[in-house]
């Protein structure tokens, strides 16, 4: 599409507000993401690209400014209008997987598809074709958690895939791996890259981010964009 | 992407909802029990109140329009035949007839009965004859005309038991000898609330027993055929005669259902602590919402469940918990009430002599009473479960999963 | 004042709604005020985040408020068998001088709620909120309506004496009486079905005639107009027409007797046939008003017309088919006597 897919514009974002925790952990932050491009957000604990990256997920929304994905600015959506948009669009990929531990792989990974009213048929088949490319087909009816920390890992990115976004949003996604599945990782993503979809990643891995496959690099330091 | 349609969205989420609450077994099945239990409690106090007022109802039926007895000396004393004449002539006044009835304590059985005189003849024949079981035995009629009687079914069965079904001797301290009658017959009633302790004698017999003078009775019928002029002349009769006590059936009526109703509410109201107890119970497990759900909840959102979805899931939860524990309260409490005729609840609110003879509850379903009682079940455990998770359900993902 | 279960019940609703609903109002307030859908400042978010949970309490304390109504006509049906004098609910209502303007007071309040919350539901669908402060506004005016009603309904109960003998449908709908029963009661079929029939002709023309853009916005109004005149012809038709063929008796014309087992509650389908149809069409009418206004502003206002247009149409459809229904089912009665003996009921 003609135009950035991502754009935040001063984006500011403040937690707790007017309580004594107050904490700003995002300022005037303002970025442009082009289509089919690797993009890292690269900084140390708590400098506010986890939040940036929320806000881009869909996740929050901002205290003051503007969030615009695929042209539409979903800030000022009502929240069944964003989730609309996020479902269509979005896929998140969270630092802690964040998956439901008395669940089986299966159910995880068909879980966004089930508000939508998808039958278990078609959410079975779209749920096996990943399966099938994570390699975790032997593993569809096991609980979550019976898995390893890098199955668990390819269910959560498999659950971000379930619904085709064009954008994936990866939340320092070589926390809990090693080198050999990090670079695994990264193979996938350059194949994602190439198959048109958008990818940002939040990560202070050098492994990571002097990849040669990342196209963009944003320094993000005390809640401000340093530098890009 | 293909949508399915609102039906199928809905499927995925009571399917997920069910799957949910078998994630939590134990926890729910606790809660279930309690909720059942309180379901169980209110239910058979709303249907034995239903019962014993339709029940009322159908006995009131027959009773005169005005009922009207002497008070002397703050008691209850003989109406003489004078005032017979007296009444009829009051305009819109059909017939007054007269009754001869009283309490009897039986030693033998060491409880009171309702002895009612009238002229077994007219049972005999007519329409009234197949309400009776007659006894065969040959020469009945003759022997002791006077000293017939008929009883209801409580009655007999207890006469059953000393051994006494023929023949029943009726003595007071006092008197020189005992009045024996024979039992010629037992009531086949449809309510037994009305007959069960009845002992219908024949008239002459009745007042020796009663001890009632010949020209004396215990009190008068009144047949008013208009019902708008029935509580006016009432008053005439108070009027004329400030020693008469008049009682209108529609009175009757009234206080029956308002005692009913009173005693239902009251039973209810202390059953309040326990419903209060229980909801706060539920409350301080739901709005912590244990960690793990807070959690779920946040998931859900960050995978892009809309807030009305996730707010569905909690509510077919607790649909489902409080559906299938009212429906089994309410099961378990007919089951109670009619079956087992209530034991416990029914002294409570039918007894004013714990030593009563048993009677039958007739069942009806009425749809009031589940709406009543949904309503007190159901609604309050929803919003006490559905609130907290709201709270949890319109947070942003991004919240919840950092304080997690 | 009667201890009674279906009393409490009464109270604690009422009561927990109103608290509910003053919430509610306190926050409509605030969105009234500082809305501002261009900003994208802290407070607007802040006001946008508040609407949806305003929009989601209301909807839900309005629905309940609308049931309430119904629980008041079995509440006060059940309280017959307590209070002397009354057969059905009529005699509960007449006992005291708040029965009746209570009754009045929540029909129409329900009539205001399910207009809100047709008016809700209509912005909820649009992404850009365009009818927030329109509908904040109305709110507020509701609110004294709740306020009124719940006021009411404790007069109404501490007032409850059940020593104090009340009349039943017999005299309330007797043209020998005063008061409003017994004007409808008493007013001839002759003149009744006359009026009613105009009405629905009116209707009809309404819907059917078409006009320019500027007619079109008067028709909106007059549809509601003619609606709320239709509900109470109809009203008047039951009492003075309907009644009698149901009951096969000229002196009975009670128009709550018939929703009870014996008549096998041919009352509650008549009304709710009523109920829906009226609802429905001043739903519509308003629906019109709102694409009308809609027309009149370029890009988010189309889309707000087309959105409410399909709207008008469905609720146009409902009121048109169950006012049909009403009236077929008024009429049954009726038909079925005259088939049964070949005349009228009238006075001798």
């Amino acid at each position: 599409m003609a135009g950035p897919v991502v754009e935040t514009i001063n984006v500011t974002k403040t937690y707790n507000h007017g309580k004594p925790n107050h904490v700003t952990a995002l300022r005037d932050a303002s970025l442009q993401i082009d289509e089919a491009s690797l993009t890292v957000l690269k900084g140390p604990s708590g400098s506010g690209k986890t939040t940036l990256l929320s806000l881009i997920g869909c996740q929050t929304k901002p205290t003051r400014g503007k969030v615009t994905i695929m042209g539409k600015t979903v800030s000022k959506l009502p929240e069944k209008f964003m989730n609309l948009h996020k479902r269509k669009h979005i896929g998140f990929i969270f630092q802690h997987f964040q998956l439901i531990g008395g669940m089986s792989v299966l159910d995880n990974i068909v879980l966004p598809l089930i508000p939508e009213g998808i039958s278990p048929k078609e959410r079975n088949r779209r749920a096996d074709r990943l399966l099938e490319q994570f390699d975790l087909t032997h593993r569809r009816q096991f609980k979550i958690s019976n898995l390893s920390g890098g199955e668990q890992q390819r269910v959560a990115i498999a659950r971000a895939l379930i619904n085709n976004a064009d954008i994936l949003l990866a939340d320092e996604p070589s926390a809990h791996l090693d080198s050999g599945l990090t670079s695994d990782l990264l193979d996938y993503v350059r194949h994602l890259k190439q198959s048109g979809h958008t990818i940002l990643i939040t990560s202070h891995d050098p492994a990571v981010y002097q990849n040669p496959i990342v196209d963009r690099i944003f320094e993000i330091k005390d809640g401000r964009i340093a530098s890009s | 992407m293909t949508y399915g349609t609102w039906f199928e969205k809905q499927r995925n989420i009571i399917d997920y909802s069910l799957q949910s609450l078998l994630r939590r077994r134990i926890r729910n099945i606790l809660i279930m029990i309690i909720f059942i239990l309180l379901v169980f409690a209110v239910s058979s106090i709303l249907f034995i109140t239903g019962a014993l007022t339709r029940e009322m109802m159908i006995t009131s039926s027959s009773l005169p329009d005005i009922t009207v007895q002497r008070i002397m000396g703050g008691r209850q004393a003989n109406v003489p035949a004078s005032y017979i004449s007296e009444i009829e002539d009051i305009p819109g006044v059909e017939a007054v007839e007269t009754r001869v009835w009283g309490y009897f304590y039986l030693t033998a059985l060491q409880a009171n009965f309702t002895i009612y005189g009238m002229d077994l003849n007219l049972l005999e024949e007519g329409e009234y004859q197949k309400i009776v079981n007659w006894k065969n035995t040959p020469g009945h009629a003759e022997k002791n005309p006077d000293f017939r009687m008929i009883v209801g079914q409580g009655v007999s069965e207890l006469l059953r038991d000393i051994q006494m079904e023929n023949t029943y001797l009726f003595y007071q301290p006092g008197w020189q000898k005992p009045i024996p009658f024979d039992i010629i017959g037992t009531f086949k009633t449809e309510t037994e609330l009305q007959s069960n302790d009845m002992m219908i004698l024949q008239t002459r017999g009745a007042r020796q027993v009663l001890e009632l003078p010949p020209d004396e009775f215990t009190d008068l019928a009144v047949y008013v055929p208009n019902p708008e002029e029935t509580e006016n002349i009432a008053l005439k009769i108070r009027r004329y005669f400030p020693e008469l006590r008049t009682i209108t059936r529609a009175h009757i009526q009234n206080t029956y259902s308002s005692v009913f109703g009173w005693k239902s509410a009251f039973a209810l109201s202390s059953m309040l602590a326990a419903i209060f107890a229980f909801l706060i119970l539920i409350w301080d497990k739901a709005s912590g919402l244990s960690l793990e759900e807070k959690r779920e909840i946040g998931i859900l959102k960050a995978v892009g469940w809309d807030t009305d979805a996730v707010l569905s899931v909690k509510l077919w939860e607790g649909l489902i918990i409080s559906g299938i524990s009212s429906l089994t309260g309410i099961l378990l409490a007919y089951a109670y009430t009619y079956w087992l005729r209530a034991p416990g609840l029914r002294e409570i609110f039918v007894g004013w002599s714990s030593v009563y003879p048993p009677f039958r509850l007739t069942p009806d379903a009425d749809p009031k009473f589940l709406l009543l009682i949904i309503t007190i079940a159901v609604l309050p455990y929803l919003a006490v479960t559905v609130f907290p998770a709201w709270k949890a359900a319109i947070t942003d993902p991004d919240t919840i999963m950092r304080n997690i | 004042m009667i201890l009674h279960p279906w009393i409490l019940g009464l109270i604690v609703g009422h009561s927990a709604l109103l608290l509910i609903f003053s919430l509610g109002v306190i926050n409509a307030w605030q969105i009234f005020r500082g809305w501002d859908y261009n900003s994208s400042e802290e407070k607007q978010f802040l006001l946008e985040k508040k609407t949806y949970l305003i929009s989601t309490v209301m909807n839900f304390t309005l629905f309940t408020q609308i049931l309430m109504l119904f629980l008041f006509e079995m509440a006060a049906d059940e309280l017959a068998n307590i209070l002397p004098g009354a057969m059905c609910a009529v005699g509960t209502l007449s006992s005291n001088s708040y029965g009746f303007p209570l009754l009045n007071l929540k029909i129409i309040s329900g009539f205001v709620c399910f207009l809100w919350l047709m008016f809700n539901f209509l912005d909820n669908q649009m992404e850009t909120y365009p009818l927030v402060q329109k509908k904040y506004l109305v709110l507020m005016l509701i609110y004294p309506l709740a306020v009124t009603e719940t006021i009411l309904l404790f007069m109404f109960a501490s007032d409850l004496d059940p020593s104090v003998i009340t009349s039943c449908c017999g005299s309330v709908y007797n043209e020998g009486t005063e008061g409003l029963g017994a004007s409808m009661a008493g007013a001839s079929a002759g003149f009744i079905l006359p009026l009613f029939f105009s009405i629905v002709t009116l209707l009809l023309l309404n819907r059917f005639v078409p006009r320019n853009a500027a007619m079109r916005q008067l028709g909106n109004i007059f549809e509601v107009l003619l609606w709320i005149a239709f509900f109470i012809t109809a009203i008047a038709v039951i009492i003075s027409f309907v009644s009698t063929y149901v009951y096969e008796m000229l002196s009975h014309k009670c128009p709550f007797c018939f929703m009870g087992a014996e008549y096998h509650h041919y009352g509650v389908l008549l009304y709710l046939f009523l109920f829906i149809a009226t609802a429905a069409g001043m739903t519509g009418g308003l629906m019109g008003r709102v694409k009308g206004k809609g027309l009149r502003v370029k890009g988010e206002g189309e889309a707000l017309a087309e959105k409410a247009g399909l709207f008008q149409k469905k609720m146009n459809a409902v009121s048109l088919w169950t006012m049909l229904a009403f009236v077929v089912t008024g009429f049954l009665p009726f038909v079925i006597y005259y088939m049964k003996t070949g005349a009228l009921i009238s006075h001798q």
